[in-house]
């Protein structure tokens, strides 16, 4: 739901069966709702990219939950200073416990020096943290993560700077 | 997932294109063969540019960066050159952290010198020539425009759009389908974005912040009309320019180019000082890499492109055909930018600036004089792409 400060632009929603059954939807869907939002930007081009590269790690990130009997909602709203993209979907309790302990550092910095040390881990040929994408757009494009979890929904929720 | 990775010996450069976003690993072999392959037969340094990669996702970008740390293990006499561009956002911050993991690694930020003049014209001293050109420009170049192809309802792209005043002109004139600016300079682009929102035109007006010789976010043969005015002369290499604006042209549609030479710009009285400060201007010009006689060479450059229908006419402004005092303006302009920010750029001393100074000054009384006369010739140019 969008707040009074909050201004919604667009509502998409996907069963996450039809979802999570070709890769490529994460691609589409992330390009396809970056240039929508970005068409009245100041500079289209760039926004573009940049938003879409970040719904894209959110949504592969989804993918991989494998919750395939429900639905996801992506709610794209204006603050005015910020572009919200807020993901709903309903989890299995496991991928709940997942992204409260994701959740559990909210301090930026503390999470970019965890992104280093995941990638560390990928240059030595270790397996790294399943949501090392989550850590990446916090450290290299400032975006704002948090979660939320309502009766029935989790809501992630994306910040950025228009 | 649609992304191309090649290798050129000559250059030892391997270039990604498109967009990198695969699910598994297998979709990268194409990457891993072409890095191996790059790796065995580079010598001293090996380039990697992604300044054609729109997009790359954690796990494209876990296995280049993984294949890289190879490389340097595997070649120690290797040196390795990342090349990115600042309009793809996420190419900077990620680049960035492959340099924390391994020694004999570079950045180098591509448009930020992709021309030697670069640095000159891209600062906002340019702006108020570039604002009071298309002021003395427009009249004539209105009849031109249509005369070249240039029809109601059409799409257009202007590279290299500057403070985005001629497609401002083209919009209220020729009310396009679409219309598009795109420029590197930022301050440039700022300045143009403002006055289309001053003048309500945000909507319509759109520009992007982008380099001509690399316009990956347009789609091929997109635009019915894309021009480029009085901009490839400043290029060191025009034929990689004119490439892209063929790419993104539709069949049947219009290669429109204006440029100049600006060594004949004339005056009377005081020719013979008026056409040297000219020449000297042109020449300072071409030491920063720039060509202002570039003019008549289009038509060679417009051949070698494939375009037919080739079309060449004189633009000459005058002060028959201009208001004289907006013609000054331009001269002042010129005046201003050429004797301090292009001359100090020659490194040229300060008798030189006042000598040149007194050139541009004589032009301009020459302007103002009413017995007096005054030329700048600019040549426009289009080509059918076939």
């Amino acid at each position: 739901m969008a707040t009074s400060e909050e201004k919604l632009l667009l509502s998409v929603s996907y069963e996450m069966e039809k979802f999570s059954n070709d890769w490529r939807h994460c691609d589409y869907s992330a390009s396809y709702l970056a240039q929508l939002i970005s068409s009245r930007a100041t500079d289209p081009t760039k926004q573009s990219i940049m938003l879409s590269t970040v719904i894209n790690e959110l949504l592969e990130v989804i993918y991989h939950l494998k919750e395939k009997t429900r639905s996801l909602m992506i709610e794209i709203k204006d603050s005015g200073s910020d572009i919200i993209i807020d993901f709903c979907l309903s989890m299995s309790e496991k991928n709940q416990l997942l992204f409260n302990s994701f959740f559990s550092c909210n301090d930026a910095e503390q999470l970019k020096k965890v992104y280093l040390s995941e990638l560390k881990r990928v240059v030595n040929n270790e397996e790294a943290h399943r949501f090392i994408g989550l850590y990446e757009i916090i450290a290299d494009y400032d975006v704002q993560l948090s979660y939320q979890k309502k009766p029935e929904i989790n809501i992630l929720r994306m910040k950025l700077a228009a | 997932m649609t992304y191309q990775v090649m290798y050129n010996q000559n250059d030892q450069m391997v270039t990604f294109t498109g967009c990198m976003r695969p699910q598994t690993q297998e979709e990268l072999l194409e990457v891993n063969k072409t890095l191996a392959m790059a790796a065995e037969k580079a010598m001293g340094m090996l380039y990697l540019n992604f300044n054609r990669l729109e997009f790359i996702n954690n796990m494209a970008f876990h296995e280049v960066m993984k294949h890289i740390g190879l490389i340097i293990n595997a070649k120690p006499k290797l040196t390795i050159k990342i090349i990115i561009s600042s309009v793809i956002p996420w190419s900077e911050k990620k680049m960035t952290w492959i340099k924390q993991f391994y020694d004999r690694i570079s950045i180098e930020q591509y448009d930020n010198n992709f021309y030697p003049g670069q640095e000159v014209i891209e600062n906002d001293h340019f702006i108020p020539v570039l604002r009071t050109q298309t002021k003395i420009i427009w009249a004539q170049e209105k009849k031109l425009l249509a005369e070249h192809g240039l029809k109601k309802g059409m799409s257009v792209a202007d590279i290299c759009c500057g403070v985005g005043d001629f497609i401002s002109l083209v919009y209220q004139e020729f009310n396009p389908s679409q219309i598009i600016g795109i420029d590197h300079s930022k301050p440039n682009l700022n300045y143009a974005r403002r006055i289309a929102e001053d003048n309500g035109l945000s909507d319509k007006l759109k520009y992007h912040y982008g380099d001509a010789g690399n316009l990956f976010f347009i789609r091929d043969n997109e635009f019915d009309f894309v021009t480029c005015r009085l901009s490839l002369q400043i290029f060191d290499k025009p034929e990689l320019i004119l490439k892209e604006l063929h790419r993104i042209c539709k069949p049947g549609g219009k290669i429109y180019l204006t440029n100049e030479t600006y060594s004949k710009t004339l005056g009377y009285p005081q020719s013979e000082i008026i056409s040297r400060t000219y020449e000297e201007a042109s020449k300072m010009f071409k030491f920063l890499g720039m060509d202002l006689e570039f003019g008549p060479k289009m038509n060679s450059y417009l051949q070698d492109a494939h375009l037919k229908d080739i079309r060449i006419d004189p633009m000459m402004i005058t002060t028959d055909s201009t208001s004289r005092e907006d013609f000054k303006v331009v001269v002042e302009s010129w005046r201003d930018y050429i004797c301090n920010d292009l001359a100090i750029a020659n490194k040229k001393d300060e008798t030189y600036r006042k000598e040149l100074t007194q050139g541009f000054n004589s032009h301009i009384r020459a302007i103002e004089s009413k017995r007096g006369f005054a030329s700048w010739p600019i040549w426009v140019a289009s080509g059918t792409k076939s």
